[in-house]
């Protein structure tokens, strides 16, 4: 466009002086492209200043908007060294998340599945739907397992997968929490892993759509605006999620919450200034509190 | 997307090509700090002109940028097969026990995904019931050190274990055909299976038939129980030698002759009413002080059915010294006086030919006092001897023995193993190896040519000697002068079991596969002589198996089956008392009580107490609280740890009375700038050159100089942080071209193992050296109000307002009086009320200043290392700092001081602290403030508070404009001067911020890089931790559940941490205790951390009379206007820092 805006100036320029040449006035001295550019910024320095003030915020909110989308890795996807369907496992099969991912209860890491889990099903399944026996032949490799002779070699090769969900730097993140102590399906952060094969970022939108379409799953409670596994994400399911504080008290007196919650309520004062928006969230419980992910 | 970001890998990957590297190090000037990068002279002669500079910057900067875009590829590799009892993300605890040949601890060691990272004591299991030192903590560190020998090594060379045994044992029999003595060597080895396996050793080479198990004898050492290992035969052709570098061996030849068994007793601090130690640091040093720790503390708490009376007399300030309530200066000489006088007070004999008329006036009136409390509280009372003199020992025999403690406070029916040192065949050694007798040596666990005052003999004389073999773990000052070195496992590498006390039987299990291609050195020992696991006839012998190998567990476990198992009735299969064993670590078995008799000989003992004789200058060595005896000179940690008494790090120093000092014309002071004069003593013969501090309580005309310094004089690979680093990071070059040692041996002047040694000159050189101190880092400026301590006899009598005087404010028309609490500049927390509220309470009258908690922190905290260059300059990470404040006898208390002289001298008058002045122990760490004055000053909110009463800081939103730590009263804010775990100068001499030291770090907390501030976090990952735990079980979390670092490992309980809000926790009351109190709470920072009000056993007339008429003067109405000046509650103590 530069090119057709110079070569139109440049033809523009030669036109006028013909046109003053043929007006018997004297040609305008020649004048380079930059001088040309500057006399013409001159004349028009109004509409110039005013469109070049505009283009910068463009740019600088571009820029910000650009940066905004380091670290976020929604629809991060990785090839994985075995080409491993969680749409057959969990979908096809019903197999529950937990059974492979089984420190998720126990653990701040849900676990990637050793490979005797795997060995547990695949010392009798050794022929898969779709990709034969040369994926789960690599399981065999790694457990030293000779399908033959279904005896173990005692040479293992461990599988380097490659991690798909990387949290940024100084965080801390623990999965019982949320799962064991919280109560949440997996789903609420990992989207409809059914439908998917090897693993996937998913993106906030692909989490506000579960159960929506009639998966079977129960539909998020909090709708997500910001992208996954950003700090945004985590503070909006923390600002949104609301607490049955009364309820959690009365319900079982001796458990944590209970005590805890019991503390609150007698503390009316306090129990008041969150209830102001009538309900009480993770947020206003310290859900936001900076040592509560980092340190 | 896949193949971008394997293009990218991110900045790591592109650091670690070669090119990028070169580049790198050649162009960026990233290991300076700008000031220092200006000062550097060698800029000048840089290749890289100031453009080629700014192209490389913005290629780099580029670079970084784009690289930054892209997060790396990182793998995730599980398991093969998972154990069964190993969850990623989940800390795993074992059981295991600690020995080094100098302390003894049952220990906790924490493991994530396989790695040990944390050791802490174990409080249920074992008679040190939770206590360890500093060097325990530490010794996770050690493991991690990248010069530990990888392998086994010949001529100093590498080699493999096939050859290497193949020529130990054609070695060994040769010597043993050309009918020369096979000597083993190590320190004292309470290991019972190792007994065993040296037994047969011993049994091989020595020429004596297997012989059959002797019913119903025992070795002296090895316990009463009754089925029993067999013996080893007398051999004079393979004789073990058991030699410690400090020894113990006065007191087992004093038991000889005065009990007749070479034995040390228990003791039971516990049940002394009156304590009175003659140089003995039970408390830090001497014999067992792991156990002796928690006795101690028993007896120390002034709400408990009793309080101790401590009485010290000592040359150096020691940490035992700093606690005593009595405490009295001696010289080492006069060691001997002072037991001939208790001894007179007491028995009622005179010590003949002991003068004890020489005593000064005050060290009279005090022991007369300390033989009039024994003597009343006979049965309760205890005396201990920290010398190695049998005949001081003798006379300490007699007193207690007169004093009903061996029916008490001593128990010989259950000696201590440790420390078995026979000093009288370790000197006949090394006159027989120059003499070419030896013809093969075995050292284990032992470093003589350092620890021994002959060292440069020994060492010298192993050219003399046929075979010799080093079972090191570091080409250390020995084992570089043997052809064969072999390596031993680190102590968290392998098995063991030892036998601490007759009674108590425990076992070490491994928490790591062996990092290197090391060998248990007994089952070295088991190879070599073709031992088998049960030691059968006809069994096959073990062979080398590889560091998966069993071969020592197999043993142990084949020793407990045969000897320990029927010692029981609990269990009736050997597996489940096997499994019980592991799992507790330890277990007691009952040793029958017999009667003693004493046999008085203290004629000859007198005689040789009468030899004694001082001289002008004497010299005390002893053993830091941080190094001991020096095994682990190169734990970074430990060699930063500040000293619990000098606070100097990194060194080591003669500690000199100040009144000496500056007849001398030394320098006293210490400081960055204000560097020390070095002073040459000279004792036997031998010059040590050190620089001179100046130590409050020293006893005049004595010098104290610390062991376990001087390491690797020949440079040899002990550890990078054994060595000076200048300021750039690189080891200086010492005199031999080599690495420099750091300090100078004391062992080289410790002629026949005796510590106390008469100084033949003291003169003061041209040279001056700097050290790095830290007791003036970090100063409250001058607020006073910081400790409170009282006596025992105040705190009986008087009400709380006497010696804890809370701050009242008048207010409002009628001028009401209001604690200071109830005015609030800010608005309310709601920490008082809702959720938890965390808080902290330490009792000063517990806390005898170990440091154990400081490495505790450290190892758990991630908190970095930054060397002596950096702590000279107040730049030490420390989260947690132990104040140590003297006390005056003379005290500048408003009202008490002589105006007119004050203000001539002022604070500066001060600083002259008396001669021997009281000392507190204070932990410092962060006071979690619900009114914060940091947090006000964040212009970023990177330190915010939470509804638990934490004080959170966020590194990552952190500019390090420092505000908060100007700000804090308490000066506990750390800030990042440097990027510590990458920076050349740190990692270059820290082990811990190398590839392998970096597997100690705690993976649940951040490390931290340049330009941020740290601080304790009150460990917030385990209160996190500890709530989670609650509510996956569905209940309240305990009281005492939820722990930080440093009360976990508080020795003396000094330390206690709860849930503030929960009415009935141990923390709440103890807060609301009369004698808690806050810290600047005049201030107004509302901190979540109580002190208690240190209380002594001792009488005061003065503080008695500041506290009473203090108390009067408020009696009611109070003044008005208090103010902080106006206000000096606590009335004994002033920080002296110089």
């Amino acid at each position: 466009m530069l090119i057709v805006i110079f070569t139109v100036g440049g033809i523009k320029g030669q036109l006028n002086n013909i046109s003053r040449e043929q007006d018997g006035l004297q040609a305008l001295p020649e004048q380079s492209i930059g001088q040309a550019f500057r006399s013409w910024a001159w004349k028009n320095r109004g509409f110039v200043g005013v469109t070049s003030f505009i283009l910068m915020i463009i740019l600088l909110v571009a820029g910000m908007w650009d940066l905004m989308g380091i670290g976020v890795y929604e629809n991060y996807k990785p090839e994985q060294p075995i080409a491993y369907s969680h749409e057959l496992h969990a979908g096809k099969l019903g197999i529950d998340c937990k059974y492979c991912h089984s420190s998720v209860t126990k653990s701040k890491h849900a676990g990637i599945p050793s490979v005797n889990v795997c060995m547990n099903c695949h010392r009798a399944v050794s022929e898969g739907s779709t990709t034969g026996t040369a994926e789960i032949q690599k399981i065999y490799d790694a457990a030293g397992f000779d399908p033959a002779t279904m005896t173990y070699s005692g040479v293992t090769k461990p599988i380097k997968w490659v991690k798909v969900h990387n949290l940024p730097d100084h965080v801390y993140f623990n999965h019982s929490q949320h799962v064991a102590v919280g109560g949440l399906d997996c789903q609420a952060c990992h989207g409809n892993m059914r439908k998917e094969t090897v693993a996937r970022v998913m993106t906030s939108a692909d989490l506000n759509a579960v159960g929506t379409n009639d998966d079977g799953l129960e539909e998020n409670a909090v709708k997500f605006t910001r992208p996954t596994l950003t700090m945004g994400w985590c503070v909006e399911c923390h600002t949104k999620s609301n607490i049955d504080i009364a309820g959690a008290a009365s319900s079982n007196p001796d458990s944590y919450y209970g005590v805890i919650h019991q503390r609150l309520l007698l503390d009316k004062r306090t129990y008041q200034d969150y209830l102001e928006d009538d309900v009480v969230t993770v947020a206003e419980l310290g859900g936001l509190e900076c040592a509560k992910c980092h340190y | 997307m896949g193949t971008t970001k394997k293009y990218w890998k991110g900045l790591d990957e592109l650091n670690a090509t070669p090119q990028f590297l070169e580049r790198a190090e050649r162009e960026f000037p990233q290991e300076l700090s700008v000031d220092q990068f200006l000062a550097d002279d060698k800029l000048k002669e840089s290749s890289t002109g100031r453009r080629d500079f700014l192209k490389f910057l913005g290629f780099s900067v580029a670079a970084a940028t784009v690289a930054a875009c892209e997060a790396p590829v990182v793998n995730a590799v599980p398991y093969v097969v998972k154990p069964e009892d190993v969850t990623p993300g989940v800390a795993n605890w074992y059981a295991s026990s600690y020995y080094d040949g100098y302390s003894y601890a049952s220990i906790l060691v924490k493991t994530r995904e396989g790695r040990p990272i944390h050791i802490k004591g174990n409080r249920e299991q074992g008679f040190t019931k939770g206590t360890i030192n500093p060097q325990i903590a530490a010794s996770v560190l050690s493991l991690y050190d990248g010069e530990r020998l990888k392998g086994p090594q010949m001529a100093n060379a590498d080699s493999d274990w096939a050859t290497v045994d193949g020529e130990v044992i054609k070695g060994l029999k040769d010597a043993q055909t050309k009918g020369k003595k096979i000597v083993l060597l190590s320190s004292t080895v309470i290991s019972p299976s190792g007994q065993d396996v040296i037994g047969q050793f011993i049994n091989k080479f020595g020429g004596a038939a297997a012989v059959a198990p002797v019913e119903g004898q025992t070795p002296d050492n090895a316990a009463a129980d009754a089925t029993v290992m067999p013996a080893a035969v007398e051999s004079d052709k393979v004789v073990h030698i058991q030699y410690d570098a400090v020894s113990y061996n006065g007191i087992r030849e004093a038991n000889l002759a005065s009990f007749g068994k070479r034995i040390i007793p228990d003791y039971d601090f516990s049940k002394a009413r009156v304590i009175v130690s003659v140089g003995a640091d039970f408390l830090n040093s001497w014999l067992l002080p792991t156990e002796f720790v928690g006795q101690y503390q028993l007896t120390r708490n002034p709400e408990g059915a009793f309080m101790s009376r401590h009485f010290q007399f000592e040359a150096n300030m020691s940490i035992t010294g700093s606690n005593a309530d009595v405490r009295g200066m001696v010289k080492p000489s006069e060691y001997a006086k002072v037991l001939a006088f208790l001894h007179k007070e007491i028995v009622g004999t005179a010590i003949s030919g002991v003068d004890t008329m020489s005593l000064s006036e005050d060290v009279a009136a005090k022991l007369k006092m300390a033989a009039d409390e024994m003597k009343a509280n006979n049965g309760t009372s205890l005396l201990v001897c920290g010398s190695n003199r049998k005949s001081l020992q003798i006379i300490t025999n007699s007193i207690n023995n007169a004093l009903n403690s061996y029916k008490s406070t001593i128990n010989l029916n259950n000696p201590i193993n440790l420390f078995v040192s026979e000093d009288a065949k370790m000197d006949e050694l090394v006159k027989d190896m120059s003499a070419s007798k030896i013809g093969a040596l075995i050292m284990w666990e032992t470093n003589p040519a350092y620890s021994h005052a002959m060292g440069a003999e020994f060492k010298a004389s192993l050219a003399n000697v046929g075979l010799t073999v080093s079972m090191a773990r570091y080409t250390d000052e020995t084992a570089s002068g043997c052809q064969f070195i072999c390596p031993d496992h680190h102590a968290l590498e392998g098995w063991n079991d030892f036998n601490p006390k007759a009674n108590h039987y425990s076992l070490s299990q491994p928490t790591i596969r062996p990092l290197n291609n090391t060998r248990s050195a007994m089952e070295s020992l088991m190879i070599w002589s073709e031992q088998s696991i049960d030691g059968k006839p006809g069994s096959a012998p073990v062979v080398h198996v590889g560091p998966d190998s069993t071969t020592f567990h197999d043993k142990i476990k084949n020793n407990w089956e045969v000897y320990g198992f029927p010692l029981q009735t609990k269990h009736l299969d050997f597996f489940s008392y096997w499994n019980e064993s592991v799992h507790n670590s330890c277990g007691d078995i009952s040793i029958p009580a017999v009667e003693w008799t004493f046999t008085s000989d203290l004629a000859s003992a007198g005689k040789d107490a009468a030899s004694i004789t001082g001289s002008d200058w004497e010299l005390s060595l002893y053993q830091k609280a941080s190094l001991g005896t020096g095994v682990q000179s190169g734990n970074p940690w430990l060699q930063e740890m500040p000293d619990p008494i000098t606070k100097v790090t990194w060194d080591n120093y003669v500690t000199m009375s100040l009144i000496d000092m500056q007849e001398m014309g030394l320098s006293t002071e210490v400081g960055q700038e204000s560097p020390s004069n070095i002073v040459s003593v000279v004792v036997a013969g031998k010059e040590l050159k050190l620089p001179v501090f100046a130590q409050p309580g020293q006893a005049r005309k004595t010098i104290g100089i610390a062991l376990g310094y001087g390491r690797g004089e020949g440079g040899e690979k002990i550890g990078r942080s054994s060595y000076h680093t200048d300021f750039y990071g690189k080891h200086e070059s010492g005199d031999n071209g080599g690495r420099k040692k750091i300090g100078e041996n004391g062992f080289k002047v410790a002629v026949g193992g005796v510590l106390e040694c008469n100084v033949e000159s003291i003169t003061k050189t041209n040279e001056t050296y700097n050290l790095a101190c830290t007791q003036t880092h970090s100063t409250v400026m001058g607020r006073s109000s910081i400790v409170k301590e009282t006596t025992l006899e105040i705190y009986k009598s008087q009400p709380k307002s006497a010696y804890n005087h809370s701050h009242m404010l008048h207010s409002g028309w009628n001028h009401d009086e209001k604690h200071i609490s109830e005015f609030n500049l800010w608005d309310e927390h709601p920490v008082e009320n809702v959720g938890h509220r965390w808080a902290m309470s330490i009792d000063l009258s517990s806390c005898i200043g170990c440091g154990s908690c400081l490495i505790a922190c450290q190892s758990e905290n991630n908190v970095p290392v930054v060397g002596k260059d950096e702590v000279r300059r107040g730049r030490e990470m420390h989260w947690l700092r132990l104040d140590r404040y003297y006390a005056s006898d003379v005290e500048p208390t408003v009202g008490t001081r002589d105006d007119a002289k004050f203000d001539a001298g002022g604070f500066g008058a001060m600083e002259i602290p008396s001669e021997n002045p009281k000392v507190v122990h204070m932990p410092m760490m962060c006071h979690h403030c619900n009114h914060a004055p940091c947090e006000t000053v964040c212009p970023v909110a990177a330190t915010t508070h939470s509804n638990e009463g934490l004080n959170m800081m966020s590194y990552n939103r952190c500019i390090g404009t420092r505000y908060c730590a100007n700000n804090c009263p308490y000066k506990v804010r750390r800030f990042n001067w440097f990027n510590y775990p990458s920076y050349r100068k740190f990692v270059e001499v820290n082990p811990a911020q190398d590839d392998l030291g970096r597997m100690v770090l705690n993976p649940d907390v951040v490390v931290r890089t340049r330009g941020v501030m740290e601080k304790c976090s009150f460990c917030v990952q385990k209160i996190q931790e500890g709530k989670l735990n609650a509510k996956k079980e569905d209940r309240m979390v305990r009281d005492g559940e939820v722990t930080t670092a440093c009360s976990d490992v508080c020795p003396t309980n000094a330390i206690m941490v709860g849930d503030w809000n929960d009415v009935n926790s141990m923390i709440r009351k103890s807060t609301q205790e009369d004698r808690s109190y806050q810290v600047l709470e005049e201030v107004g920072t509302k901190p979540n951390i109580w002190y208690k009000v240190k209380v002594r056993n001792e009488h005061n007339e003065s503080l008695m009379s500041i506290q009473v008429a203090h108390d009067e003067g408020h009696g009611g109405h109070g003044e008005e206007g208090h103010t902080e000046e106006g206000h000096t509650d606590e009335a004994s103590t002033e920080e002296a820092h110089h």
